[in-house]
């Protein structure tokens, strides 16, 4: 049987991860370090962090989720930080002022995170633990996992 | 004649009588033939940068929709869920909708169309609903669809002409055997339902995608319905009046990668991913005077990882409408999103501080 969905990249951009290859999970530091000073991100340190990564194509569940994490923000002292992996100013502009999101975000104009290989895709959060490596990977938009991610934290 | 004799004859009558309703409609598929030492040129003949003035665009769908007498060109914002109305300069003129479930407001616009009384009809997937507007943005009428039906919204395009509002819709009874489920609905445009017609391209059951929509439009002089399922490069065009299949016809285009493995929805991304990387989709089918086009893109690495449309590759089939014929394919700069009066109006940057779209005749030599 077939299924009523009209927009593919619109549910592609909500599907479920089931795995992450294990390279993704054991990425030394020092790599995210690098990238992250090159987008812009020069003085965050990744002990106990979440890093959202978005790009501009976002379904329901994944707006939800963010604004979710920008709640955490506000409220806690969690560090949460949102890389958007989009090439037009205007548009992560747009999408900063209309979801009005206030935690520290930087623009990856170039696409860097793909050819640095640290990431399969978008939108993805990631948990770095207190020694900075990475604790869990997860997509953004699946509302079940998010009380488990922010627990382990 | 022995009885076992008696008993076949008997069955295989009953049988074709029960499915003649369907097979009548079903046109068996002609592969086109090709028209040889032909030369496609496409002419640009104008350019325009939407300018929005003080409104911030953040990031249009990937569709356009351009009036009959080609003076206003229609996007959708998807976030906002708001349609900007331009000028045929690019100048801002209009900004309708808003997110909500409010009179004028939409939750998920599926499809738009300014129809030739300059009137814009909007279709909500998620309330089922169809609302239409002036262009100063005042709601004229909201109607509900499928009060009655068994029916489901199955992709974006819709058609208004003559006061009737063409959607591509799926019978829920023909769920276990989509093949069977007719192609578009009709509605009066005060709301009423009319009727459907066409029928779903059979290779829909053979897909290997778990998308069932087609892109249609359609000829008003000739009183045709031209349909293209999302992952074929056939072509179905349906006779209105009589509601029945005319031709069905197409030819592998020279980029087209046919889709080999199966998609479904709940995939991990990654399997997806790799699994339509150069692969193709048909994105729309048009016509002029003269052709059929049919235009399809072949998925990049690129664009899954930069969500930039302009990573996507996009190509042009054409066919001679008197023969059918195919005359080969070109890939153009950019997303075809409409084709009105004979100009192909094709988004060449979707940059927002300089979103661009160049007019375009296409001849063949």
């Amino acid at each position: 049987m077939k299924f009523l969905w009209i927009s593919f990249f619109l549910v592609l951009s909500c599907t479920e991860a089931h795995h992450f290859d294990e390279r993704y999970i054991h990425t030394d530091s020092q790599e995210w370090y690098d990238y992250l000073s090159e987008i812009g991100f020069t003085d965050l340190y990744l002990n106990d962090t979440v890093l959202l990564i978005i790009d501009s194509i976002l379904c329901q569940p994944s707006e939800e989720e963010l604004k979710y994490w920008n709640n955490i923000y506000n409220k806690t002292d969690k560090n949460v930080y949102l890389i958007i992996v989009e090439k037009h100013m205007a548009t992560a502009n747009y999408l900063l002022t209309y979801f009005d999101f206030n935690f520290p975000t930087m623009q990856d104009y170039d696409v860097l995170i793909f050819d640095r290989n640290l990431i399969p895709f978008t939108p993805l959060k990631i948990y770095f633990n207190s020694n900075s490596k990475i604790e869990q990977i997860h997509t953004i938009g699946s509302n079940s996992w998010r009380g488990d991610f922010i627990k382990s934290q | 004649m022995n009885k076992n004799i008696i008993f076949g004859i008997f069955t295989t009558l009953l049988a074709t009588i029960a499915c003649s309703g369907s097979s009548e409609e079903v046109e068996e598929f002609q592969e086109s033939g090709v028209n040889q030492n032909t030369t496609i040129s496409l002419s640009k003949i104008d350019s325009l940068v939407l300018n929005p003035h003080d409104h911030m665009i953040g990031r249009l769908r990937e569709s356009m929709n351009v009036s009959p007498s080609g003076e206003i060109l229609a996007f959708v914002d998807n976030p906002r869920q708001q349609i900007y109305l331009f000028d045929n300069k690019g100048s801002l003129l209009q900004v309708i909708g808003g997110k909500g479930s409010g009179p004028a407001e939409f939750l998920q616009i599926s499809g738009y169309f300014i129809d030739e009384k300059n009137r814009l009809i909007v279709t909500d997937e998620s309330q089922f609903l169809v609302k239409i507007f002036d262009l100063n943005g005042e709601l004229l009428n909201t109607f509900p669809l499928f009060d009655n039906q068994n029916l489901y919204i199955a992709s974006r395009d819709i058609y208004v002409y003559d006061n009737i509002l063409y959607l591509q819709i799926y019978e829920a009874d023909q769920a276990h055997d989509v093949k069977n489920s007719r192609l578009i609905g009709r509605y009066h445009i005060t709301g009423e339902f009319m009727d459907l017609i066409g029928r779903y391209d059979p290779l829909v059951e053979n897909s290997n995608h778990y998308l069932v929509g087609h892109n249609f439009t359609i000829d008003e002089s000739e009183n045709i319905l031209i349909s293209g399922f999302e992952t074929a490069y056939r072509v179905q065009v349906f006779d209105i009046p009589e509601r029945d299949p005319r031709d069905y016809f197409g030819r592998q285009p020279t980029y087209w990668n046919v889709l080999d493995e199966r998609i479904e929805p709940g995939m991990p991304r990654e399997v997806i991913m790799s699994r339509t990387v150069g692969k193709s989709y048909n994105l729309g089918v048009f016509y002029t005077e003269d052709l059929f086009l049919h235009h399809f893109q072949n998925m990049t690495e690129s664009w899954y990882q930069s969500s930039d449309y302009g990573e996507k590759l996009n190509f042009l089939s054409i066919y001679n409408r008197d023969n059918l014929n195919y005359s080969g394919s070109i890939e153009i700069n950019g997303f075809l999103g409409s084709v009105t009066n004979g100009k192909l109006y094709i988004i060449e940057d979707f940059n927002p501080d300089h979103f661009t779209i160049g007019i375009y005749e296409i001849s063949l030599d």
